[in-house]
């Protein structure tokens, strides 16, 4: 019987990659005047037109407030000015430890729920999602780091096994700091990348696409504003690679969000290909425009919007679906972190793009419902969880996209 | 991407081939519970009633120790504590049950200890050793610290003689071991037993699915991993010396390692507890339904990996620590042998058994 699906899967599956291969011979990614260099370096005159420090300080912002939230000596506000960098009236704040990022005047927050495409025209949506982010804060320090020294119960927040790890969680088993950082991936990464540096109107906003053809330069620069643009996008994924040019080679050791999970994604056999196909879409499509060739830098947009979406996607099903194999195991600190993982990517899929229909895969209520189940099977939220939800919630999921559960469970 | 069609029509190729070499196979009808038996009673419990032995031992030189610190009973000490580690090993995989339930090697055996962590502990008094942060401030690792770790014999004894929070928390840590092991042993006669054995069958929650997965868990994350993998940097950037096992005895983490081999050797082939009494064991499981390797049984291939392992390790320094300083290389090759060794059991022989791995790699994060 194991054979024999061996057998099936084997076949169905060089089926598709044999269609995808005569697919692809139809298609103008072949474009003979546009070609996709080895690396991620474009120049003019002699000097690199790559920009994206704004990016990079970001992701670095982001890696230092990860740490900070298991920080027990932090407070509230404290964990609050790494996530703004800014106090709660609005002035300049030193929350860093890196003094290059207490120099920046960027910031995680600022940046969160603010693509073009999804909240230039819905402010009120974008004010609830920061609302819930820093509620998330928030209750770290309130309900998880007070209590640091208890052990976890149904029902008592306090600290709890996953392996020879430990976990914090609170009273329902919520580990708010991972809700947060999961939720980044979506919240600042896949919307600043597919809604609003990849949305037609930002790449062609104003006179871009003329200045661009004409290599207007922004001023004080080296580059255009589309090319710019485009490298913006390029550093939420790949800002913080040891070589930018080069980023596959350090892939999944550079940051905590999405960047890692591309290297996670791609680690399983059955999207091995993800991380070269995105790899090698961002650099032809920053090669289309300096050619000019918008159709091609076009169809690597929809390319990236897919195959990003599809890791927010592959991992909320791929941590549901662990957290039912470790309940299974009576190992119910494994479960929560899964779980803790699974909330975070859940609530970061508001922000992927379909790129057939230009909308996300999910709404804001669609994912408000999902979470609500999976914390709503008893009084005690994650201890109370059944593996049937776990099952219909993954499979919701699934359904949208082109994965199986199958594909994204291992 | 015609290269990844060929591969998948070779894996085609391959599944075909698998599928008709089943037919040579012997229908499983495996005494299963012939094999629960052989290893609750010649194995587990025989083990865990020596483990017991030796950390009850321990416990009371412990006490002879922080009564009147002196360099004599610190010898005698250190003696029962290197007694009991070695039995550990023979256990120390055995994590199914009443130790399942108590997660007892993460309260046993979590190295690098942290000598941050005692140290901030010890004046307290008040620590609360069941909970999970508190792991690698207690067990052998944490021992290994209080006895070794604070200098030379005499300077060990002058720090317990003037400051008795350091006897306090060794009778703590000792005191636990002692009474983990009970509680084990005790589970074991009184219910345990009963239960194992007649949790036959072939479900992921039968005894034997789950004891294989606990044994081929442990060689591939304890014996590999844990004891030479790490420390001679397998998983990191650079070699990390300080992470072998019994790091401040400096001289026995070879030792421990060779153990443990012995245990698992043992329990794979079903020679019983240090020899006591042979019984069914998961090499003739694998002979009963002529599994073969490359034109070879595959049990005598799994046999002749555990031996050059074992051939290899004990060409080495007995620090593993000086190994990864001075000749890491043999480190990393005793890890390729025991990395074969693992895709022998985790792949081909749960295969043949039709035992599903039950655990996944940890996301790491």
């Amino acid at each position: 019987m194991r054979y024999s699906l061996l057998l099936l899967s084997s076949i169905s599956l060089g089926l598709v990659l044999f269609s995808s291969c005569e697919k692809e011979q139809n298609t103008p990614i072949n474009n003979p005047t546009v070609t996709a260099p080895l690396q991620y370096s474009f120049e003019r005159n002699g000097a690199s037109t790559v920009n994206y420090s704004g990016q990079s300080q970001r992701l670095a912002m982001g890696n230092e407030l990860s740490a900070a939230l298991l920080d027990f000596g932090k407070s509230a506000p404290q964990l609050q000015e790494i996530f703004a960098n800014a106090d709660a009236n609005g002035n300049n704040v030193d929350p860093y430890t890196d003094p290059v990022l207490n120099a920046s005047t960027k910031s995680i927050r600022s940046k969160v729920a603010a693509s073009y495409d999804l909240f230039s025209a819905n402010t009120a949506l974008s004010a609830q999602i920061k609302a819930d982010l820093d509620s998330f804060i928030l209750k770290q320090v309130s309900e998880v780091f007070s209590a640091q020294s208890a052990a976890a119960a149904a029902g008592q927040a306090g600290q709890i096994a996953d392996g020879s790890s430990v976990r914090y969680v609170n009273s329902h088993g919520f580990e708010y700091n991972q809700f947060l950082i999961k939720s980044l991936i979506g919240a600042l990464c896949t919307d600043q990348i597919l809604n609003n540096y990849l949305s037609s109107a930002v790449l062609d906003e104003g006179a871009n696409r003329i200045n661009n053809n004409e290599a207007v330069l922004l001023e004080g620069t080296n580059y255009t504003n589309m090319e710019h643009k485009w490298d913006e996008a390029y550093g939420y994924l790949f800002g913080m690679a040891a070589d930018g040019s080069d980023p596959l080679a350090s892939l999944g050791n550079n940051d905590q969000f999405l960047n890692k999970y591309l290297a996670r994604v791609n680690s399983d056999s059955d999207f091995s290909s993800y991380a070269s196909d995105i790899f090698n879409a961002f650099k032809l499509g920053r090669a289309a425009i300096v050619a000019g060739e918008y159709d091609v830098r076009d169809e690597q947009i929809g390319i990236i919007k897919e195959k990003i979406s599809n890791i927010i996607g592959i991992r909320s099903v791929y941590y549901l679906q662990s957290a039912k194999l470790a309940f299974a195991a009576n190992e119910y600190g494994t479960a929560f972190h899964d779980l803790s993982e699974a909330y975070g990517f859940i609530y970061s899929l508001m922000f992927t793009q379909n790129p057939n229909t230009g909308q996300p895969y999910f709404t804001y209520n669609e994912v408000n419902n999902i979470l609500s189940d999976l914390v709503n099977d008893g009084p005690n939220g994650f201890w109370d969880l059944e593996a049937s939800t776990l099952d219909d919630l993954s499979n919701q999921i699934a359904t949208r996209f082109s994965f199986s559960l199958n594909q994204a469970a291992n | 991407m015609e290269r990844v069609v060929l591969a998948l029509l070779i894996t085609v190729t391959f599944a075909c081939t698998n599928e008709e070499s089943d037919d040579s196979q012997n229908a499983d009808n495996f005494d299963r519970s012939a094999m629960l038996v052989h290893w609750a009673d010649d194995y587990i419990m025989p083990a865990y009633q020596d483990y017991q032995q030796k950390v009850v031992a321990l416990n009371s030189s412990a006490q002879a120790f922080a009564n009147a610190p002196s360099t004599v009973l610190h010898s005698t000490l250190h003696t029962d504590f290197v007694a009991a580690y070695k039995a550990w090993q023979w256990v120390s995989f055995l994590e199914i049950g009443p130790a399942e339930a108590n997660t007892l090697r993460n309260f046993t055996n979590i190295y690098p200890t942290s000598a941050i962590e005692i140290n901030q502990a010890l004046p307290n008094a008040s620590y609360n050793l069941s909970l999970p942060s508190t792991f690698n401030e207690q067990g052998f690792p944490a021992l290994d610290y209080l006895l070794s770790g604070l200098g030379d014999p005499a300077n060990t004894v002058s720090l317990f003689t003037s400051n008795s929070d350091y006897g306090a928390y060794l009778l703590a840590l000792s005191q636990r071991l002692a009474d983990m092991a009970t509680q084990v042993v005790n589970d074991w006669q009184s219910s345990f037993r009963a239960e194992f054995i007649a949790n036959t069958g072939s479900s992921a929650t039968a005894s034997t699915n789950k004891l294989i997965n606990d044994f081929v868990f442990h060689l591939e994350k304890e014996l590999r991993a844990g004891k030479v993998g790490i420390p001679a940097g397998v998983f990191s950037g650079n070699t990390l010396p300080q992470n072998v096992e019994a790091y401040y005895s400096d001289t026995l983490s070879r030792a421990l390692f060779l153990e443990s081999l012995l245990a698992h050797s043992a329990f794979y082939k079903g020679t019983g507890f240090k020899g006591l009494q042979s019984g069914s064991s998961l090499e003739q499981y694998l002979d009963y339904l002529n599994i073969e390797y490359q034109g070879e049984a595959l049990s005598t291939k799994i046999n002749a990996r555990l031996e050059t392992a074992r051939l290899q390790a004990t060409t080495l320094d007995d620090s593993f620590a000086r190994v990864v300083q001075n000749s890491n290389s043999d480190l990393l090759s005793l890890y390729d042998e025991l990395q074969k060794t693992v895709v022998l059991l985790k792949v081909d022989m749960m295969q043949a058994l039709n035992v599903r791995v039950d655990y996944i790699d940890a996301d790491g994060d």
